[in-house]
């Protein structure tokens, strides 16, 4: 079986921004550790994570230093992001299995996400990264560096792009490669580095975010997948649901998932995309969508704690 | 296509970075494209291709961030430096290759490995960091750093006080088995960025990030010698290595043996902060049983391997 696991970008980093990278490591082998009996399975595993954290870190950086040190495209800051959480992943999960004698690689791929550029709403810049800025600034930035802003009242100005859907992954067979092999893949980091297609068919990098749970849900589509696993930041979810699940298990039919899309549209986007993600997945073929905590996952996805979402 | 076999080319700083004033990513794009097409002919040469690089001056912008916003936000250690490079640089690689694969109607695809490289704790090189990395500071903030920090810091000529750190032999490329992998699937993989993010091997095999940087070139030639592959090829500046390099009996070479690469490298004909590591790397490539290295400048990579440039050396 195939599976690919998504982790939340929260769950990697630390609310603290002091624990620094040790709170990283920290955070990562703690879901590493929850993961174990699936990288003990028979199964082809590939992880793919959030890294709006990590962007936001970048983007801090390279504003305060902007005056002595070049600025960073969106492209870019996602490809560096992938580089480092991916070499944190690797290594977690290297040493895990090393502990536990498995005998398996592991691999980081950078990934690369053509989006759809043909549905204008999608276009419309209405994502906001990086830090805050006052009212001078910003329109400072919207002249010199054409940057689109959203207003957060309470926080000021701050750099909007547009939130793009995945069409293709760019390395999908590489990865299929690889996961032939046995190798463990880490992917798609952030929903992957956002490319499109110049007029001459040359990709190029594009100042936009793809959402993960829709990089996930293609990747596993294209993989031929039969399950995802997203782990999630648990409370949130609840709280959205306003449901107590605890280490219970709910059943759902992807057609019943109405109300609880309601809800999500209004106070979680991130858990709203999980599940628009998780019926294109079904319908495409897909057996199984585990949203779940970051607890311990069994060898079988049908028997663990979390919200199964199934095709009917 | 004739099948030419598989080669390891390290790429140098030249590759990304053309000067001073064109450092930017705008800048950064366009130079990895250059470079790129001429990977792209060597590979529609025929041959299998790992592209490794360095990373020193990214490296350098990351640490200015870092320091910069020091006060806002956690300092990052160096080996999530040269991950957040290998991410950033093999991203721009693999981009301008699949490019250049899609100009020339190649059906070939690049690939992008995140890679670890295993250093040992008693490497000398850890009792003894000389290798400056970051900005210069005054004596007052290195002194600090090494009281809090345990930084090793020295007085750089005049110039204020800088970080060293040490740069070990790397001894494994953690990765080497996928990398084998893809390359045999048919990809062009882009692996061991700025010589391998540098991690120790402790108990149960467990590994951990250390602060200390990897020589690009001898990252690429364990590589090299690591999967088999049949040619290691070091781009760099100039396309012929000299001997006398500079003065006026300066003498290029075309083709030597191991034994004389050794012999002049004893006798100094090779600058330590340049020339003298490429060589030193390609030896201990052809002592491990290595074919044939290849040092020369990305413009003549195509004419070096007809075998009408560049400085060949052989066992």
């Amino acid at each position: 079986m195939r599976v690919v696991v998504s982790i939340d970008g929260d769950l990697i980093v630390p609310q603290d921004p002091n624990q620094g990278i040790p709170g990283q490591r920290t955070a990562i082998n703690r879901i590493v550790a929850g993961l174990g009996e699936l990288l003990r399975s028979e199964h082809e595993l590939v992880i793919t994570y959030g890294n709006s954290p990590q962007i936001g870190y970048v983007l801090l950086r390279a504003e305060i230093a902007s005056h002595v040190v070049h600025s960073v495209p969106l492209d870019v800051c996602g490809s560096d992001t992938q580089g480092a959480t991916g070499y944190l992943l690797q290594q977690a999960l290297h040493n895990w299995m090393q502990q536990f004698l498995v005998n398996k690689e592991v691999v980081s791929l950078v990934t690369q996400v053509l989006v759809d550029m043909s549905d204008p709403a999608s276009a419309r810049p209405t994502r906001g990264i990086g830090p805050f800025f006052d009212r001078d600034k910003a329109q400072l930035y919207a002249n010199t560096r054409n940057w689109d802003f959203v207003l957060i009242p309470g926080r000021g100005y701050r750099r909007a792009v547009p939130s793009l859907k995945p069409r293709h992954i760019m390395e999908v067979r590489s990865i299929q490669n690889l996961l032939a092999a046995g190798t463990i893949v880490i992917c798609a980091g952030g929903g992957g580095v956002p490319v499109c297609q110049s007029e001459r068919d040359d990709l190029v990098g594009i100042e936009a975010v793809i959402d993960k749970a829709y990089t996930a849900a293609l990747l596993a589509t294209e993989i031929g997948a039969q399950v995802i696993i997203f782990v999630s930041t648990w409370d949130k979810i609840e709280q959205t649901l306003g449901t107590h699940l605890g280490d219970g298990s709910r059943r759902v039919l992807s057609s019943e998932l109405g109300e609880s899309i309601k809800r999500a549209r209004d106070l979680d986007e991130g858990l709203y995309n999980k599940f628009i993600a998780s019926q294109q997945f079904l319908q495409r073929g897909g057996q199984l969508v585990l949203i779940a905590p970051p607890g311990r996952f069994g060898a079988d996805p049908q028997c663990s704690s979390g919200i199964h979402i199934v095709n009917g | 296509m004739e099948k030419k076999g598989v080669a390891v080319v390290a790429v140098g700083g030249n590759s990304l970075i053309k000067d001073e004033k064109r450092k930017d990513i705008g800048n950064q794009i366009q130079a990895a494209n250059e470079s790129m097409h001429h990977i792209a002919d060597m590979i529609q040469q025929g041959w299998d291709v790992v592209v490794t690089h360095g990373n020193g001056p990214q490296v350098g912008y990351l640490l200015r961030r870092v320091e910069l916003a020091r006060h806002e936000l956690h300092d990052v250690p160096l080996d999530i430096l040269g991950a957040d490079t290998q991410g950033a640089i093999g991203y721009m690689f693999q981009q301008a290759l699949h490019n250049e694969f899609l100009h020339r109607g190649l059906t070939k695809k690049a690939v992008c490995v995140v890679t670890q490289t295993i250093v040992d704790r008693s490497d000398p090189a850890f009792q003894n960091p000389t290798k400056p990395i970051g900005s210069f500071m005054a004596e007052e903030m290195a002194k600090e750093r090494r009281e809090k920090e345990g930084w090793s810091v020295v007085e750089d000529a005049g110039r204020g006080w800088r970080r060293v750190v040490p740069s070990p032999l790397p001894l494994r490329i953690v990765e080497a088995d996928p990398i084998r992998d893809l390359i045999r699937a048919g990809y062009v993989v882009i692996a061991v960025g700025g010589g391998g993010i540098p991690v120790l091997e402790g108990e149960q095999g467990k590994l951990v990030g250390v602060e200390a940087v990897i020589d690009k070139d001898f990252g690429s030639a364990l590589l090299a010698n690591m999967i088999q592959a049949d040619l290691f090829m070091i781009s760099t500046a100039v396309e012929k290595v000299a001997l006398n390099f500079n003065k006026p009996n300066q003498k290029w070479l075309d083709r030597i043996t191991l034994a004389e690469a050794k012999k002049y490298q004893a006798e100094g004909h090779f600058a330590k902060g340049s020339m003298g590591p490429k060589i030193s790397a390609i030896i201990r490539f052809l002592e491990k049983g290595g074919k044939q290295a290849i040092i020369t400048n990305p413009e003549n990579i195509s004419r070096a391997l007809k075998g009408e440039t560049g400085t060949w050396i052989i066992p």
